[in-house]
């Protein structure tokens, strides 16, 4: 066969064979990888098919539905890492087989970032005013990129994300009359440094964003510390390791072949009561930790059963010891404080987390109803430059 | 549509060969034309009544100029010609730019004139100016008239080059839009070149893209001055790859048609001064200029005095065809400027007495220092730009993000400025004569399928994939 004649029935049969398999290949509801909805088949209607609305969901559709998707993600991984580029779809493929997100400053300086900080500046002062300077904590917390800079790849430079602290700490000399928009040092908790202390510990998941328990633990010390609360020593706790096989999210968005992670939980070797409520439901749970979770692709939710609107912890054992006044925690949060609360909770009789996203209340009425002695914002750094659900907390 | 799509790629196209392929000889052009408009239209179907019109017009002002002639009566042709340009432009400057007028009206004159705000319809750059070609080509007996309208219609929206080019002159096709052959040969030459061109899009003009539009994203306190350099390297490749990837996935559809369209680059960043750069890089484009205006106008035959203001002319309507700016206007005057310096003056002098090496990297400083000009909307980011690349800024010379930037780019640097010349090809030809052909004939079918399957892992992978032609 001569070379053009035999080009031409490679292309077409590769086209044709490609063509095939993306329309009769099973469509997919959900992508338990990417943790998403997959877009279905759009309806075919005049007036979609005029705006082209039509022609844009179906591409939509195409793309989603493409037989192998992950296989093809995969590839494009491979074909990266013989190219050399050290950063796969903004993911860092770091040393020790470390998959670490990349975030530059602005990813982190963003507009968004600016009016959180300020919100949450606002917040925090109206808070210190109402419950004391001791009570009230921010909590902001870098992601790997910033913490673990040994396990980036050759001259990886990430942006310093502790500009933050400095940013909510101090006002620039000409910008006077912004002084509510600053908070006192004392209200930041400086949980990066203290996780730059333990860098060599597995503070952080490889194929995963947030912290493990072990970070959460060093997270759970500094603030413990600095709202004057002993914290318990980690001997008070027995680890136990509940998964070997967890593919985080950052695995996800590269699909390499990756060792996979452990999950860890500490239970306290004095054993505690607990009682559990998700977003006002009456189901009462009696731990703080999801096993059936494990089960499936978000390991991570084995941690109070990921996010939820309201979460309310109540600790019975303090409850039965302590005539103390009691103390109630109300913590603003994203996930990062899942693996975190069940070390807090052992030091409050009740422990309320709200995540914005999915609560509509107003936060000052929530703190007066139940008698809220103490407040802690726990973000993500970076999560929180893409947050746009603060403004919640300035009603 | 895009060609660089799965859609295109996975419904589109082979769709289109069945029913191409079996549909017999004398009804090929009306499934051109209608799956022109389906094409075109899959975006923004209100724009295919664009096309229609724009068909239909140019198709009754033909059939017009061809009876007025045939009867002798030039002089009245021409107002019929007057006419079609009249209209083509009128759309054109219509769509693409009324906003730009208004704006710079109610900048001057401080009124505030409501924009507005059209999509702007993709492609129309190119085909008005490919139905004027028609018009005019008739009317200086240059091409025949097209009585079918079926056939004039796959001319008009013949979807391989709508949207991107090249720019095919009605007489360079006339006669294989009836009388074209279809046939293996060069249905494989065909599938070789679309698939390089398919490569150089996804795989070359996307990632390089990606680290130009970081770094122009880049907030100040981070940047460098070397990360600036890299930054306007790394837009000059995506730009070329882009559109000399979307010229070879046009000629190559065109051949698997039957068609024959021009080249429309040939290795431009080696060329040796700018006047040899513009032969070079969106020829089609050039030649078009060439012959509807700058010959009319007199070319070089009405003194030195004439061919400067002609030049001028000419260069001042390119940069504003490629957007409607005033970067692009000022864009433009600076080919124009530094072509009339090369003809009255400089090349001379450097053919005689500056290196080869240094004509290179003369030519390589003038055209990118014309895409910071290109590549920013707003003028005082480009000086800033300029600025800050010159060392005169207040920036460091290097840090810790452009190395980084260098390092994980390393091998995509390498990779484009080989692939932006002609030494692949060159090395491939030699190749050739030490190696046993059966063995390079399968190493090339090898290639044409990683290729296509390298691109589809990057195309399912990205949700990037803006195609910077689409302003034009």
């Amino acid at each position: 066969m001569n070379k053009n004649k035999r080009n031409s029935a490679i292309f077409l049969t590769a086209l044709g064979m490609l063509t095939f398999g993306s329309i009769c290949y099973p469509k997919t509801v959900f992508s338990s990888s990417e943790n998403r909805y997959l877009a279905q088949k759009p309806k075919l209607t005049w007036s979609g098919l005029l705006n082209g609305t039509y022609g844009t969901a179906y591409e939509t559709y195409l793309s989603d539905q493409f037989p192998l998707r992950d296989s093809w993600v995969h590839v494009k991984t491979k074909l990266e890492q013989l190219m050399l580029k050290e950063d796969v779809n903004g993911v860092y493929i770091g040393r020790d087989g470390y998959l670490i997100e990349k975030f530059d400053r602005e990813d982190i300086e963003t507009e968004q970032m600016e009016t959180n900080l300020q919100i949450l500046a606002s917040f925090a002062n109206h808070m210190v005013e109402k419950l004391g300077e001791e009570r009230v904590r921010l909590m902001m917390v870098p992601s790997a990129a910033a913490v673990i800079e040994g396990k980036l790849p050759a001259f990886a430079a990430p942006y310093d994300q502790t500009g933050i602290y400095a940013y909510m700490t101090n006002v620039p000399k000409d910008d006077y009359g912004l002084s509510e928009l600053v908070v006192d040092a004392e209200v930041m908790v400086s949980v990066s440094d203290v996780l730059r202390e333990h860098k060599g510990e597995a503070v952080y998941y490889h194929t995963d964003h947030h912290w493990t328990a072990l970070g959460a633990y060093y997270g759970y010390e500094s603030y413990a510390e600095s709202v004057g609360i002993e914290p318990w020593k980690q001997e008070q706790f027995d680890v136990e390791t509940v998964s070997r096989d967890f593919f985080g999210t950052i695995a996800s968005k590269v699909q390499m072949d990756r060792e996979p992670d452990t999950i860890e939980i500490y239970h306290p070797s004095a054993e505690q009561q607990y009682k559990v409520f998700y977003d006002g439901q009456p189901e009462i749970f009696n731990s703080l930790y999801n096993l059936e979770n494990l089960k499936g692709k978000d390991k991570y939710t084995v941690y109070l059963d990921g996010n939820h609107g309201l979460t309310e912890i109540e600790n019975m054992s303090l409850h039965q010891q302590n005539d103390e006044q009691e103390r109630k925690l109300l913590m603003i949060k994203d996930s990062f404080a899942h693996s975190f609360a069940p070390f807090t909770a052992n030091h409050f009789d009740k422990t309320y987390m709200i995540d914005l996203r999915y609560y509509q209340g107003n936060i000052d009425q929530f703190v007066e109803e139940h008698g809220v002695t103490d407040i802690l914002v726990l973000y993500q750094i970076p999560g929180l430059a893409a947050e746009k659900n603060l403004w919640k907390l300035s009603r | 549509m895009v060609f660089s799509s799965l859609l295109f790629l996975f419904r589109f196209l082979p769709v289109f060969f069945i029913i191409y392929f079996v549909t017999p000889k004398r009804f090929r052009n009306g499934v051109i034309f209608l799956a022109s408009l389906f094409f075109y239209g899959w975006g923004e179907p209100v724009y295919m009544s664009l096309l229609l019109f724009s068909t239909l017009v140019d198709y009754v002002h033909g059939r017009m100029i061809g009876k007025m002639i045939s009867q002798g009566r030039k002089s009245t042709a021409k107002y019929v010609v007057a006419s079609s340009v009249v209209i083509n432009l009128g759309l054109l400057g219509f769509f693409k730019y009324s906003d730009f007028l208004i704006g710079s009206w109610n900048q001057i004159s401080g009124m505030s004139v409501p924009l507005l705000s059209l999509a702007l319809p993709i492609g129309i750059s190119f085909y008005t100016f490919q139905t004027m070609s028609y018009t005019i080509d008739v009317y200086r007996g240059e091409a025949e008239i097209q009585r079918n309208i079926v056939s004039f219609g796959a001319y008009v929206s013949m979807f391989p080059q709508l949207i991107a080019g090249p720019i095919v002159r009605y007489q360079t096709i006339a006669r294989e839009l009836t009388e074209r052959v279809e046939n293996w040969h060069e249905f494989g030459q065909g599938v070789g070149r679309f698939t390089v061109g398919l490569g150089k899009k996804v795989l070359l003009a996307n990632t390089i893209g990606a680290v130009w539009s970081e770094i122009s994203e880049v907030p100040q306190t981070d940047q460098s001055v070397v990360m600036l350099w890299l930054g306007v390297f790394a837009y000059g490749m995506q730009i070329y790859f882009d559109f000399s990837g979307y010229s070879d996935m046009a000629i190559g559809l065109g051949l698997m048609l039957g068609f024959h369209f021009p080249e429309n680059f040939d290795y431009p960043y080696e060329s040796k001064s700018i006047t040899e750069f513009w032969r070079r890089w969106h020829i089609s484009l050039g030649t078009w200029f060439k012959e509807y205006v700058y010959i009319p106008l007199g070319g070089n035959r009405k003194g030195l005095g004439r061919q400067v203001v002609n030049i001028l002319i000419v260069w001042l309507l390119t940069g504003i065809w490629h957007g409607a700016g005033w970067n692009f206007l000022l864009w433009g005057l600076y080919f124009g400027l530094w072509l009339l310096a090369e003809k009255v003056f400089l090349k001379c002098w450097m053919e005689e007495h500056a290196s080869t090496w240094l004509q290179h990297v003369y030519t390589i400083l003038i055209v990118f220092g014309g895409w910071i000009l290109f590549s920013h909307d707003h003028m005082t980011q480009g000086i800033a730009y300029m600025i800050g690349m010159s060392g005169l800024g207040r920036l460091e010379f290097m840090n810790g993000r452009t190395l980084y930037l260098i390092a994980t780019n390393g091998v995509l640097i390498f990779g484009a400025i080989l692939g932006s010349t002609s030494m692949p090809v060159k090395m491939w030809g030699c190749l050739k004569k030490r190696m046993k052909p059966e063995l390079m004939d399968v190493a090339e079918g090898v290639g044409i399928v990683m290729i296509l399957l390298m691109s589809t892992a990057y195309l399912v992978n990205a949700s990037y994939n803006p195609f910077l032609y689409f302003r034009f």
